[in-house]
């Protein structure tokens, strides 16, 4: 019995879902701006990985061939294989190209919407997600319009063995999970990090006090869009196929059912719900029972979503604050400083 | 002394059951099926096939007292390229190395990668995306490319005398690449086809059914006939709404495949869809091959379990289980790369219910006989009715039932 696809498959996804949760959480949890478009910013970092990728490989190669073709799929595979830093070198580029891009249209397309009420917010960016996805599959010249883009290589490729290389590449996405996990503890916990509770709790009182509130949610939203576009190249990267149909709407509410789960505001229940809601999608598969020797009197696939479902309703019922309800934040504030200063 | 028998009487059956057990050997067959997003009508017919297979084969295993049996993993693929791999990388953590489906081509490119890297054998009996005819991977594909049913649908439409066509077409890569397909066969011979897409996630096509009737109307109701390429949601909510369109209910309508599935017909549709798609005559080709003893022994032994006809996809999934089975067989142990290069002879020289399974350079079915199909009022009710034949190899029609 070898584990090792579903270790892979398991750790790859909770990571990327997890990068996901924590940009909502910045976004939703802790400033309170309802991104219902998440999944637009996740599927740009997609879209730059097969735009960059399929262009710049068969430059390279000196083939001229259409890009969202079978023969240039097989074209970048093989030149991937015998060229293997080429393969991590656009990994590499398309990691910094996707968060400039996606940090740029995160902060260019919420500004106007940023004015509006939430609610408004929520609905614009739910209807640019849609907007977005259905252009894209209507535009044959990006990444092939309905039929996607197959052939972005692994950038371990060079590595022998499907289970080494999907290991490699977990450790990698779990690496870079972990390293947006710092960097928004760092924020939250910075002077920003309070300006950010202070523009959800109260903006008004916020502007009072001078604070430019529009310029906090349009960085919390070039953060959050950035972590989300940086997810989208590790998903490109891993299924090595970009196509719009994996882009819809319902995982921008998967990832914000996630973060409720946890709990909004507090970045440890959020990787408590990713893990959760992973572990569900996993483990309650008719693979892994069969795993376990277990045969069922009913068809877990359709069981699956009803237990998502209930687990839904027993949290808003029982526990609406999440599992982890927001803490206070660890740094002192700056009034606490001086105050200790000028005591001691 | 009771005690005695008893435990002696146990001992003795967990001892020959446990012999038994130990002769036979069980290899797992993933089954990748669509039971939930877009396809999840088709989802329960394939599985049913595949199902009803395996039966069979452990029937005649039995009877030739071979110990190998086959086990069936179903696992949803959600009709999504993240589903497809999700459900096969939980299918190969489960030691599987054989599989059969997925149905969507969305799944299918989602998880060719994965398969390929694993060495894991998948035979698709649905997937016709021209974007993953592709050369020495591991997806071989049990039917024709969507190219022959375009060149099969422009013959017919020819036929009927029709210069112009307005292809209205789902917007994902199978609905393009049919309507694509078409429309260059068509132009082909120096007539005109324009393409209408729409969104095939959306809950209610009213809008996009109204556009439809008004670029209809600029074509000329009369010379210009509709094409429809859909599947079963989509495609019932569009004729529901296009049989209350004056426009609509004139026009001459053509369907892609699965408009001549069960699934568009009572009673797994609305009576009034079907009297529609009757009372505009709606044609189609679907890539069965003519009755065979295979075919008829399936479809009739689906209709006593199950009390309804199988779709025309549960043809091409049933072929799926047993050639997965032939060439686990043939091989002699479980392996996905072995399986993979026994796999085309086997399908060679195979005549399943959905005929022969020559395949091409790129692991795709060769040839396709697709029947000519017409919605018609039957016993009371609607339903296809074969009414003639195309032919791959000679790019031949015949109608024998007008």
């Amino acid at each position: 019995m070898d584990l090792t696809p579903l270790v892979v498959s398991f750790v790859t996804f909770f990571g990327i879902y997890l990068i996901l949760a924590l940009s909502m959480n910045l976004e939703y949890g802790l400033t309170g701006l309802p991104n219902f478009g998440k999944v637009f910013f996740y599927s740009v970092g997609a879209y730059t990985s097969a735009f960059v990728v399929s262009r710049l490989m068969l430059a390279l190669g000196g083939a001229s061939l259409v890009p969202w073709s079978a023969e240039a799929a097989v074209f970048r595979e093989e030149l991937a294989r015998s060229e293997p830093w080429l393969a991590i070198g656009l990994f590499l580029l398309c990691l910094v190209l996707a968060a400039l891009v996606g940090a740029a249209l995160g902060s260019l397309l919420s500004s106007p919407a940023l004015r509006v009420q939430d609610v408004y917010l929520a609905l614009i960016l739910l209807v640019v997600a849609e907007i977005a996805r259905v252009y894209v599959r209507a535009t044959e010249g990006f990444i092939g319009g309905p039929h996607g883009l197959g052939g972005i290589p692994n950038p371990f490729r060079f590595i022998e063995g499907a289970g080494p290389r999907g290991l490699a590449y977990a450790g990698l996405v779990l690496a870079l999970a972990a390293g947006a996990y710092v960097l928004v503890e760092r924020i939250t916990h910075s002077p920003f990090g309070r300006l950010m509770k202070a523009v959800r709790d109260d903006e008004l009182a916020a502007q009072v006090l001078g604070k430019r509130t529009h310029w906090v949610k349009a960085q919390v939203m070039a953060v959050g869009s950035a972590l989300a576009a940086v997810a989208g190249v590790l998903y490109a990267f891993f299924t090595e196929f970009v196509g719009t149909e994996d882009f819809d709407s319902q995982l921008t509410f998967t990832v914000l059912l996630m973060v409720i789960l946890g709990g909004a505001g507090n970045h440890r229940g959020v990787v408590a719900g990713t893990l959760i809601m992973t572990a569900i999608d996993r483990f309650t598969r008719p693979s892994f029972l069969a795993l376990l020797g277990l045969q069922l009197p009913v068809d877990i696939n359709y069981a699956r979503h009803a237990l998502i479902g209930v687990l839904l309703v027993l949290l808003i019922l029982y526990r609406p604050q999440g599992l982890a309800p927001e803490g206070r934040v660890r740094t002192a504030a700056r009034e606490e400083v001086r105050h200790l200063g000028v005591s001691s | 002394m009771r005690l005695r028998i008893l435990a002696l009487t146990l001992g003795l059956l967990l001892a020959t059951v446990g012999a038994a057990w130990a002769q036979t050997t069980t290899y797992p067959i993933g089954v990748l099926i669509p039971l939930t997003g877009g396809g999840a009508a088709e989802g329960p017919f394939l599985r049913d096939a595949a199902t009803m297979a395996v039966e069979e084969i452990h029937a005649l295993l039995e009877r030739v007292g071979s110990p190998v049996r086959f086990r069936l993993i179903i696992e949803d693929t959600g009709t999504s390229p993240e589903g497809g791999l999700v459900a096969l990388e939980s299918l190969a953590a489960a030691g599987v190395q054989i599989v059969i489906g997925p149905w969507s081509s969305g799944a299918a490119s989602g998880l060719r990668a994965f398969a390929n890297a694993n060495q894991i054998l998948v035979i698709s009996p649905s997937s016709t995306s021209p974007a993953l005819a592709i050369p020495d991977d591991f997806l071989y594909r049990l039917v024709t490319p969507d190219t022959l049913q375009g060149r099969a649908v422009a013959a017919l439409l020819e036929r009927d005398g029709f210069e112009q066509v307005l292809i209205f077409h789902r917007g994902d890569s199978y609905g393009a690449g049919m309507a694509q397909a078409l429309k260059e066969a068509f132009e082909a011979a120096g007539n005109r086809a324009e393409l209408l897409a729409y969104d095939p996630d959306q809950g209610d096509y009213a809008a996009e059914v109204n556009e439809l009737a008004r670029r209809l109307r600029q074509l000329g109701v009369e010379q210009t006939a509709v094409m429809l390429v859909a599947f079963q949601p989509d495609g019932l909510n569009i004729l529901g709404h296009a049989r209350l369109n004056p426009t609509l209910r004139q026009a001459r309508w053509y369907g892609s495949k699965d408009a001549f599935s069960p699934t568009f017909f009572p009673p797994h549709a609305p009576l009034e869809i079907g009297a529609f798609m009757a009372q505009v005559q709606m044609k189609g080709f679907f890539p069965t091959p003519p009755a065979n003893p295979v075919r008829a022994t399936f479809e009739q032994k689906y209709r006593e379990r199950y009390g309804q006809e199988p779709s025309p996809w549960a043809l091409y999934m049933y072929d799926a289980a047993w050639l997965a089975a032939l060439t686990t067989l043939v091989v002699g142990e479980y392996d996905g790369a072995r399986a993979r290069d026994a796999f085309p002879e086997v399908a060679r020289l195979f005549l399943g219910a959905s005929g022969h399974k020559l395949l091409d350079g790129n692991g795709d079915a060769a040839v396709g006989v697709y029947d000519a199909m017409v919605a018609r009022e039957v016993d009371g009710t609607y339903a296809p009715v074969t009414f003639g034949q195309w032919e791959s190899g000679t790019g031949t029609l015949q109608i024998f039932n007008p």
